[in-house]
């Protein structure tokens, strides 16, 4: 494979342009499941707020009128509102299975210098699916066990020494950020490791899963200021233009039915935020991968004297 | 209005006491003194415990000879799991849990009885269950038990050598020890933090023939139940309590005297006219002090408005300064000004409303963070607040948990405090009442939408109300005893917010005017005596001329819903004039709206009408009229009254447009209106009156609601 050779975050930016085309199907799969898991919801809408004065109300958050009609929808529409969350449950359960897929058409393809096309990405998801599995029941249990064991520990420990202090002494407040803080960091080490893991097939394909975590470690070894660097770079960046566009939303009246088509373009757009920050954050990861890839395979030896075709004369056979 | 009613001179005294400048803790109590305590108390801050000794003066108000006395051990409901109250809570209440660790429980010991001559009454004490013990009993119940074992330890029934003659008096003295629990249900400590509320043998209330519907005199005092509150007589305390000198103290009453001796400090307080007494201490809090200065802090407008709903003058209304210790929880200080802030409002509103709070001093209590369940709890002159450090930022800070909180609590000094119902069985007086006039002063002092999140998101009180009323299934009268509801959760909707829609519908009903004044009637000819529904019920129907039966037998005693519906609405051409009409110049021949005329024929003689017809339903139990309204597409409106007793209705109107919409109760004028979503009908969306943004809404709805999902769904992406 032939790749680009950047530094690790242009590589992040390069790829959200090189890698649009991923950053659409991600987008596209997260609505489309959206609107299926949201499904049952619509005959309930339609027999609720259309062609009732509840819509109007609603629609224009009438002081008064709007929050009896939505608790009126909540309790009245139950079962639509249900199956709305079981299907959610359904669709959370796909788009993980779609996550660890595509995980593999990712790295095939990723970086690529002269671009990609469907079929490789394809390809890419195919030859790495069953080696991406095996990466993310390893990234659960040891997720599960570490950070787990980490919560649970911190927990009981400040249940006992803590039970007498005061509300609002510094002392529990410090404390339970720096579980939550070596917590999040907890998490960025392992999917550092699982993320590197399945880069491991980018150029080997016959690697198995438990030798790509390996590979993954000894990958970051060295590296790890700047893999974290990395990660929480696309984490906060993330977060910041997430929730801007959180905000603007929410707030966003939107009653005309140009402002509601305006603000389900937004919706969209919002929801293309998270695509489009993790690809980036696959490009700066396979950069740094890349790279100790290159580090790892030494350069073809140049020859010292011509070379010769070994013949019986070279190893008799006696 | 105040001819109306039934006792003058009671009302009389109660008004002269209220605008009395003199303090009701000083020798002219209002009520008839039943009860007389006199207290001392010495608390161990270590071991949570309270070593008491009680005087009681008991004055029989009746024309029986009383021959058995009856005592509240209410802390015995936290003794062990095998207590009603435990039994009925779960073990747990208000986000708190009993007897997770060996000291959490809590206890009172009764360690001696004796008349004032010195007679020894412990011995033939015994422990009784009034309600009866509806679970399956234990084979560990209390074999050690110095009195008898029962299951329930939180009624005491003290048979007496001689009984004490009608209107009477026996003197007794009774030591005591209490051993306060985990904070749980309005009473206990959390470290330093001690909230001591029903802490010491307290007399129950003996009933004599026809009071609140009684056949014969006896004794009500119920168990100790989860689901609910108290019931006591009016009377004199008299308390001093030790404290370790650190302790920064508030109790019922008014502070009389201060001693330090070494490291302990002892307090007297005095209160009258108060069927409760219960006091704080903690070394943490920070003290605030500050009067209630009428007329400087009552709200602007609020005694005009006052005035005017009750046809009186502004100086009739006049309010009572009032000495107030706000006692607060370090961690919640930034919430001082909101509580100084509620407070004025509150005592401003129930003072115009009802009549001026009569009492010199307040304490506001500020439990802390780790102590919920000593919050949102009102005793006499004494209530405490709820300031969750999480509801003074954002999100929550605008949420408005503080001020609802303190002047619910507050409200309870009317109702409750003044007004004296029996909380065990009749809750919606005191709960109920006091949740519609909280509604009240909340939308009067912030707005339609008092509680608000970000973003503009917020509900108003009747939203509150209405949630209540719907979100159970209808099982479970207002009225009922409070242990006999079918859940906690139906105990709580119908002691609180479906009283407030109630009230609601009926101030609606009624006429704020007229619903106010009888109101203040009901409060004032009640004030420190013990009303039942009937008398609720007998003041409104005297003070409004009204038949209020519909509402005490469907709503406070029954089931009954309202629920109008629009059946069906839908508007075509009206069929156009067509055979032989005898018109003004002779017979006309019409077809097809025109009149067949060889000359005229091309001119038609009539304009397109349409017919539109509405079919409105009351699909609940209660009949109760209702507007109707239907909108034209050239926005005209035409309402009109859907008498209560039809069960449906159909509209027709013939008019030159078509019909945009139709709606039963479009202004929201009947609160106890089941559901919403079917009230209304649109036909056709367009500009004008008739403009309804009913299908964007669900457009817009449909696109949120998958972007939530959306949301979340990426949100699982962290986990591959």
């Amino acid at each position: 494979m032939t790749v680009e050779r950047r530094g690790s975050l242009s590589s992040g930016f390069a790829a959200i342009g090189g890698g649009l085309g991923i950053v659409l199907l991600l987008t596209a799969t997260t609505v489309v499941l959206s609107i299926l898991a949201a499904a049952p919801l619509g005959p309930a809408l339609g027999d609720a707020f259309g062609r009732t004065l509840a819509g109007d109300h609603v629609i224009r958050n009438h002081p008064l009128f709007a929050p009896t009609d939505v608790y009126d929808f909540l309790h009245e529409k139950s079962d639509a509102v249900g199956g709305a969350a079981a299907a959610t449950r359904w669709a959370a359960l796909l788009i993980l299975l779609q996550q660890i897929l595509f995980a593999g058409g990712i790295v095939a393809v990723l970086g690529k210098a002269g671009g990609f096309t469907a079929g490789e990405f394809a390809w890419g998801v195919r030859r790495n699916a069953w080696h991406n599995f095996k990466c993310f029941a390893i990234f659960l249990l040891l997720g599960g066990g570490v950070i787990g064991t980490w919560v649970w520990g911190t927990h009981a420990f400040a249940k006992r020494v803590f039970e007498s202090s005061p509300p609002g002494s510094r002392g529990p407040l410090a404390f339970r950020i720096t579980v939550i803080l070596v917590a999040l960091l907890l998490y960025a080490i392992l999917s550092l490791l699982h993320d590197f893991a399945r880069a491991a097939r980018r150029f080997d394909n016959s690697v198995g899963a438990l030798r790509s975590w390996g590979r993954a470690r000894r990958a970051l070894s060295g590296r790890w200021t700047r893999a974290l660097g990395l990660f929480f770079f696309w984490l906060v960046l993330g977060g910041v233009v997430l929730a801007a566009g959180f905000s603007l939303e929410w707030m966003s009246p939107a009653v005309s039915a140009v402002a509601v088509f305006l603000q389900i373009l937004l919706q969209i757009a919002i929801l293309a935020i998270r695509p489009v920050i993790r690809v980036a954050a696959w490009g700066s990861y396979l950069a740094l991968y890349d790279r100790t890839e290159a580090e790892r395979i030494p350069p073809p030896v140049e020859p010292t004297e011509p070379l010769r075709a070994d013949t019986l004369e070279d190893h008799p056979l006696l | 209005m105040k001819s109306l009613l039934p006792s003058l001179p009671r009302l009389a005294l109660v008004v002269a006491a209220a605008l009395d400048s003199a303090p009701l803790s000083a020798a002219t109590p209002v009520s008839p003194p039943v009860a007389e305590y006199t207290i001392e108390a010495s608390l161990d801050g270590k071991t949570h415990t309270v070593d008491g000794q009680e005087r009681l003066v008991w004055r029989n108000p009746s024309g029986d000879p009383v021959s058995e006395l009856r005592f509240h051990l209410y802390l015995n409901a936290f003794k062990n799991n095998h207590s009603i109250f435990a039994r009925e809570s779960g073990g747990q209440l208000r986000g708190d849990k009993a007897g997770t660790k060996p000291d959490d429980w809590g206890w009172i010991d009764v360690l001696s009885i004796k008349t004032a001559s010195g007679e020894d009454l412990k011995p033939g004490a015994r422990l009784i269950v009034p309600d009866g013990y509806p679970f399956p009993r234990s084979e560990t119940r209390n074999p050690k038990s110095e009195i008898n074992p029962v299951e329930d330890e939180t009624v005491l029934s003290v048979p007496l050598p001689s009984p004490v003659p009608p209107h009477g008096e026996i003197e007794l003295s009774i030591a005591f020890r209490s051993k306060l629990p985990k904070v749980f249900a309005r009473t206990g400590y959390v470290r330093d933090f001690h909230l001591v509320g029903q802490w010491f043998p307290k007399i129950g209330v003996y009933e004599r023939a026809g009071m609140r519907g009684r056949a014969q005199g006896g004794w009500n005092c119920h168990s100790f139940h989860a689901n609910s509150e108290f019931y006591a007589d009016y009377g004199r305390y008299d308390v001093t309590f030790t404290v370790p000198a650190n302790y920064v103290v508030g109790a019922t009453g008014k502070r009389v005297s201060e001693t330090k001796k070494g490291d302990r400090t002892t307090y007297r307080y005095l209160a009258d006219d108060v069927h409760d007494f219960a006091w704080t201490a903690d070394p943490t809090f920070l003290v605030h002090e500050f009067r209630f200065n009428p007329p400087a802090d009552i709200p602007r407008g609020w005694a005009t408005l006052a005035a005017s709903e009750l046809s009186m003058s502004e100086g009739e209304l006049a309010l009572k300064p009032v000495e107030v210790r706000l006692l607060l929880s370090p961690e919640h200080a930034s919430a001082r000004d909101r509580y100084v802030q509620s407070t004025k409002e509150a005592i401003s509103f129930y003072g115009l409303w009802f009549g001026a709070y009569p009492y010199p001093t307040l304490t506001v209590v500020d439990p802390p963070d780790d102590g919920p369940g000593a919050g949102g709890m009102e005793y006499p002159t004494f209530i405490t607040g709820f300031s969750g450090s999480e509801f003074l930022r954002w999100p929550f800070r605008r949420f408005r948990v503080v001020e609802d909180v303190l002047i619910h609590e507050f409200g309870h000094q009317y109702w409750y405090g003044m007004v004296g119902s029996n909380e065990f069985e009749e809750s919606w007086l005191d709960e109920g009442i006091n949740t519609d006039s909280e509604f009240r002063v909340m939308q009067l002092a912030y707005g339609p939408r008092p509680a608000l999140f970000p973003g503009g998101i917020g509900f108003d009180m009747e939203t509150y109300g209405h949630a209540g009323y719907v979100s159970l299934p209808n099982l479970d009268p207002i009225r009922k005893r409070a242990w006999e509801y079918f859940s906690g959760n139906s105990y709580g909707s119908n002691s609180y917010p479906k009283v407030g829609l109630f009230l609601a519908q009926l101030r609606n009903d009624l006429g704020a005017g007229v619903y106010a004044q009888a109101q203040r009637a009901y409060f004032q000819e009640w004030s420190f005596r013990h009303p039942t529904t009937s008398d609720f019920f007998d003041v409104f129907q005297q003070v409004s001329g009204r038949d209020l039966s519909t509402y005490r037998w469907n709503i406070v005693e029954g089931t009954s819903r309202l629920d109008w519906s629009v059946v069906s609405a839908k508007t075509d051409k009206a069929e156009r004039n067509a055979g032989v009409f005898e018109g003004p110049g002779g017979r006309e021949t019409w077809q097809k709206g025109r009149v067949v005329r060889p000359k005229e024929a091309k001119e038609p003689d009539e304009k397109q009408a349409y017919d539109s017809v509405v079919v409105f339903g009351n699909r609940g139990e209660w009949a109760h009229s209702a507007k109707a309204r239907l909108v034209f597409t050239d926005g005209t409106v035409v309402d009109r009254v859907l008498p209560a007793e039809a069960r449906w209705v159909r509209l027709r109107i013939r008019y030159k447009s078509k019909l945009a919409w139709a709606a039963v109760d479009p202004d929201r004028e009947n609160p106890w209106e089941w559901s919403r979503l079917n009230d209304s009908h649109v036909l056709k969306s367009g500009d004008g009156a008739a403009d309804t943004a009913s299908r964007r809404a669900v457009a817009k709805y449909f696109s949120k609601a998958a972007y939530w999902i959306g949301l979340f769904l990426q949100s699982v992406w962290a986990l591959a």
